[in-house]
């Protein structure tokens, strides 16, 4: 199981700075999982674990704050049924991405497209290199851009929502890039100076690595003693 | 590249073929045209979440798909809304939605043939200015620069944008200034200087390249123009066109 270490964050958060997205999906997908679903509840089961059991949503322009467990407890094991597009020339086979990918577009249409049949000729796009796939699907009929695009924008069995009157408007949809930006978002969260502070305030009675290799669950545990302590003194 | 890549992508070939064949010159045969793709249709549609610079966008890829789809560099801009209707509606049929209404492409397509534009002009006083309906790929040259324009001012000065984007207008269909015994041919020239010397024209002369581009628009709007449950709507060549 994947633990998102003080010192990992910081390295994220110097990175995502430095706008290095490659190193922030690079680690999105060392987390366990068949597909970004799975990636995504595992990320965040480890957030929960790791980094703090809420997440601050923007509700209505409100700050809200928002149990992890709830927000995991809602999401479905799987949303492993496939797509299928299919009219009299082609069939269309669409899933969830694999794994996180760097793309500028809202719809990871490279990534999201597993199975091409055109006039019986069928081939499965699931392990063929980014330049292939995009070779395939860029020389396929305009149409089909907009087949799949209607087939996404109706197609409920990927987008994940909430029962909770307060979320009703927080959906995820996994055959669009929402989930990434969510995730990225979160790991947003810690400037730079909140490393440097806890550095600074901790390193005088925590070893250097074993500060790093803490969660921050254990740093705001640590943090919390030391003003205590400080308290006390005074 | 795998043999089963190969054999698919031979396979989409076929999908392509027969070529579209699209009228653009009533005086003139049809032209043999490559349908839209995937990708030309994922990249117009794209243009949709870049703003100011994404309806200048969507010309310039328009204008490069039917470049790269008619394999002819010399189509002038007149050109392209006979060519792009005929290759919507063979790639994506003859529905279309005008003003939230669904309504057919048909009518519009039977227009085609009677669509007629005035291609060039001398405009005299105290210059001798030539106006002439621009090609695609020359356009294209002035978009680019346009675009760059906008990103580098910022899409929150719109008084500087839009002022820009009228210059560059006239731009486009000035093919060369006489004054004296001195011609400048425009296109020998950077179209940034181009666009200084419109914005010093005599407002005159600047008047009357409007009233030869704005003669070029009423001619597509006519063609556009169509009749739908009983009210007089005009088609927009827009994302939208290429989306529903």
């Amino acid at each position: 199981m994947n633990t998102i270490t003080f010192g990992k964050l910081r390295e994220l958060t110097i990175a995502n700075n430095k706008k290095q997205t490659n190193t922030l999906i690079d680690y999105f997908n060392t987390f366990p999982g068949d597909n970004t679903f799975e990636k995504f509840k595992s990320i965040l089961t480890c957030w929960e674990n790791d980094v703090s059991y809420t997440i601050t949503l923007n509700i209505n322009d409100i700050p809200t704050k928002i149990s992890l467990a709830y927000i995991l407890s809602e999401l479905p094991p799987t949303l492993n049924n496939e797509i299928v597009i299919q009219n009299t020339d082609m069939k269309l086979v669409l899933d969830i991405p694999k794994e996180y990918a760097s793309t500028n577009d809202i719809i990871p249409i490279y990534d999201i497209i597993k199975y091409i049949n055109i006039y019986g000729v069928s081939i499965n796009l699931t392990n063929l290199s980014l330049y292939e796939k995009s070779t395939i699907i860029n020389n396929l009929p305009a149409y089909s851009y907009n087949l799949i695009m209607n087939s996404i924008l109706n197609d409920a069995t990927k987008v994940v929502s909430f029962n909770n009157p307060i979320l009703s408007t927080c959906k995820f949809n996994f055959l669009t890039n929402n989930p990434y930006l969510f995730l990225k978002g979160l790991f947003s969260n810690y400037s730079e100076d909140y490393f440097r502070d806890n550095i600074y305030l901790l390193s005088k009675k925590i070893d250097g690595q074993l500060l790093l290799d803490s969660t921050i669950q254990d740093v705001e545990y640590y943090i919390n003693k030391s003003i205590e302590e400080m308290n006390a003194a005074s | 590249m795998d043999d089963n890549v190969k054999t698919l992508l031979d396979k989409i070939q076929e999908l392509k073929t027969p070529l579209v064949s699209v009228y653009v010159n009533p005086a003139k045969p049809a032209i043999d045209c490559t349908p839209l793709s995937f990708k030309q249709q994922k990249d117009l549609i794209s243009t949709v979440a870049d703003g100011v610079v994404g309806s200048l966008k969507f010309q310039k890829i328009l204008n490069g798909v039917i470049m790269e789809n008619t394999a002819l560099e010399d189509l002038k801009t007149t050109d392209r809304l006979p060519i792009i209707l005929q290759l919507r509606a063979n790639a994506i049929g003859d529905q279309i939605r005008v003003g939230g209404e669904k309504g057919k492409l048909s009518p519009i397509l039977k227009k085609i043939k009677k669509f007629k534009v005035v291609q060039s002009k001398t405009i005299t006083g105290d210059l001798t200015v030539e106006v002439e309906v621009p090609t695609l790929a020359s356009e294209n040259r002035i978009i680019q620069a346009t675009i760059d324009l906008l990103k580098k001012d910022g899409e929150a000065e719109v008084g500087k944008n839009i002022g820009n984007v009228y210059t560059h207008e006239i731009v486009k269909y000035i093919r060369s200034i006489k004054f004296g015994e001195q011609e400048l041919v425009f296109l020998d020239i950077p179209v940034s200087d181009r666009a200084k010397i419109v914005d010093n024209l005599p407002i005159s002369i600047n008047k009357q390249i409007i009233e030869f581009i704005q003669d070029i628009k009423k001619a597509e709007t006519d063609l556009l123009t169509i009749e739908l449950n009983g009210e007089t709507k005009v088609l927009e060549i827009d994302v939208g066109f290429f989306d529903s």
